[in-house]
């Protein structure tokens, strides 16, 4: 992206003092675990044209459609399935295993208190 | 010379092009440049048509100066030439504009440049970014297919792209009520799209941090989808935001999402798998993550408001596939929550189930007396995507 460069001085310019530096790498360091190459900044970048045609845009480009031409929603960039049988046994294992705990841990309470 | 030859053709893209920081057009100045003084310059500016010989005079100061990496002076001097250019704007037609998108993008450039005060730099950018907005809406004279009005949405963008910069997102709303009150203002569909798309992210925007998600999602789906399909980063803006959002009504993220967005996929997966697992201990983990950024605290809003329904929902399915029938001991949904990594109350956990079901997450009553949720016969989870008001919280 060509305003990487003007960003990276942007942050050295910012953080002038030596001791302020150290602090902002730690953010910095985070953000490589969690957001990977997600942009520093929400500024929405200058587009190198103005104006395009219908076959250009994202729309077209998912449906081979026109805008308009197709409902907004469901199309392949999302999913609508939630459910997940594998994870759904493990948790009602889980759930037996913390129901069973727990009256455990009641039955148990009594003879400690004497 | 060449900069008289384009004002009297008209030629606005060749002056944007004359007056620009960078390009070959401002090397071949500074090539060519022996004596860059206000004084030795000052007998060229009689040989042009007013205001343009002082216009060629600053922007040769602001050249200088960038070179000379000096850029708070090269800020002053292009801010003084946008004064005067803005004198000379509003006396033409909508032809001056490439000039106008020129002279103010190389303006914000050179605030972000400003060090140590950036931040006062860049609402003085804001201030004349606002004030060319107004001299394209007060256009009453040129004709409506070449008319300043043309530039309104451009400029827009640039005061809310400035705002945003700033952090002062509540003065958009001055412009947004201007943009209403002149009627007179074609209509947003017949502007180039990138001016029609960046206005949608920045409103779309607006509506998130006002945590109105369901206008967000309209807007940020219509900049999404208008988009053009190669601007990579720009779309991938747009889904930052809108991701949250789709979680809310169900939707998930597809492979080809990830695929396309990989940095979207590293935002969002931690989020998705605490959900799919039930986990709600992983799930504060991850919206912890999030607020170690102050950008993505607001995500994490979303999320929060989002994905902690989801996952209550997914929790009490799970137990009514367990349970099979149609009763469920509050106990048990007290139970798994607590399994999910939430240690709460019984009388929340009931409260939860209550919530539920009155924002149509699910259908049935709770029995306040037997302690137990009663489901619906049929259709006791309703699929996320027909809930009538999915962003109710």
């Amino acid at each position: 992206m060509a305003t990487d460069p003007k960003k990276t001085t942007e942050k050295s310019v910012d953080s002038e003092k030596a001791g302020e530096k150290k602090d902002d790498e730690k953010p910095a360091q985070n953000k490589t675990t969690l957001q990977g190459a997600l942009e520093e900044d929400d500024e929405f970048e200058e587009f190198p044209v103005q104006d395009w045609d219908d076959s250009s845009t994202e729309l077209a480009h998912l449906k081979g459609g026109v805008p308009g031409g197709a409902k907004a929603d469901g199309d392949k960039l999302w999913e609508d399935n939630w459910d997940d049988d594998d994870v759904e046994e493990e948790f009602s294992l889980q759930l037996r295993n913390e129901l069973e705990k727990n009256s455990a841990v009641k039955r148990g309470a009594e003879p400690m208190e004497h | 010379m060449a900069i008289a030859n384009a004002v009297r053709d008209e030629d606005g893209q060749r002056l944007a092009a004359l007056v620009r920081i960078s390009g070959q057009e401002a090397v071949n100045l500074l090539r060519d440049l022996r004596d860059s003084r206000r004084t030795s310059l000052a007998r060229f500016s009689s040989s042009i048509v007013d205001p343009w010989g002082e216009i060629a005079i600053a922007h040769v100061q602001v050249l200088v100066n960038v070179e000379d990496k000096n850029f708070v002076e090269s800020y002053r001097e292009q801010a003084a030439l946008l004064n005067l250019f803005l004198r000379f704007f509003v006396t033409k037609s909508g032809w001056t504009l490439p000039v106008l998108y020129t002279v103010l993008r190389d303006l914000r450039e050179l605030s972000d440049k400003t060090g140590k005060a950036v931040t006062k730099w860049r609402e003085d950018a804001a201030r004349i970014c606002n004030k060319a907005f107004s001299s394209c809406v007060t256009d009453r004279s040129s004709a409506p297919e070449d008319s300043r009005k043309w530039g309104i949405y451009y400029t827009v963008g640039l005061v809310l792209k400035s705002y945003f910069k700033v952090q002062r997102t509540s003065l958009s709303r001055n412009v947004i009520r201007a943009l209403k009150a002149n009627n007179d203002i074609p209509p947003l569909t017949e502007y180039p799209r990138a001016h029609q798309v960046t206005y949608k992210y920045y409103l779309g925007m607006l509506s998130f941090l006002n945590e109105d998600y369901e206008q967000a999602e309209q807007e940020l789906t219509q900049a999404f989808y208008l988009c053009h399909c190669q601007a990579q980063s720009n779309l991938e803006r747009i889904l930052t935001y809108l991701l949250p959002l789709r979680l809310l009504r169900g939707h998930l993220p597809s492979d080809e999402l990830s695929f396309r967005f990989p940095a979207l996929k590293a935002l969002c997966d931690p989020f998705i798998n605490a959900i799919r697992k039930g986990d709600l201990k992983q799930f504060d983990d991850a919206l912890n993550e999030t607020a170690t950024q102050k950008r993505l605290l607001d995500l994490g809003f979303a999320y929060n408001r989002s994905a902690l329904l989801l996952l209550k929902l997914l929790v009490l399915r799970w137990i009514s596939g367990t349970s099979k029938g149609t009763r469920i001991p509050i106990a048990m949904f007290h139970a798994s929550l607590r399994v999910s990594g939430q240690d709460i109350p019984v009388e929340e956990a009931e409260c939860i189930v209550a919530n539920m079901i009155f924002k149509g997450f699910m259908r049935g009553y709770v029995s306040h007396e037997k302690q137990m949720v009663v489901l619906a016969q049929t259709n006791s989870f309703p699929k996320l995507s027909t809930r009538a008001n999915p962003f109710a919280y």
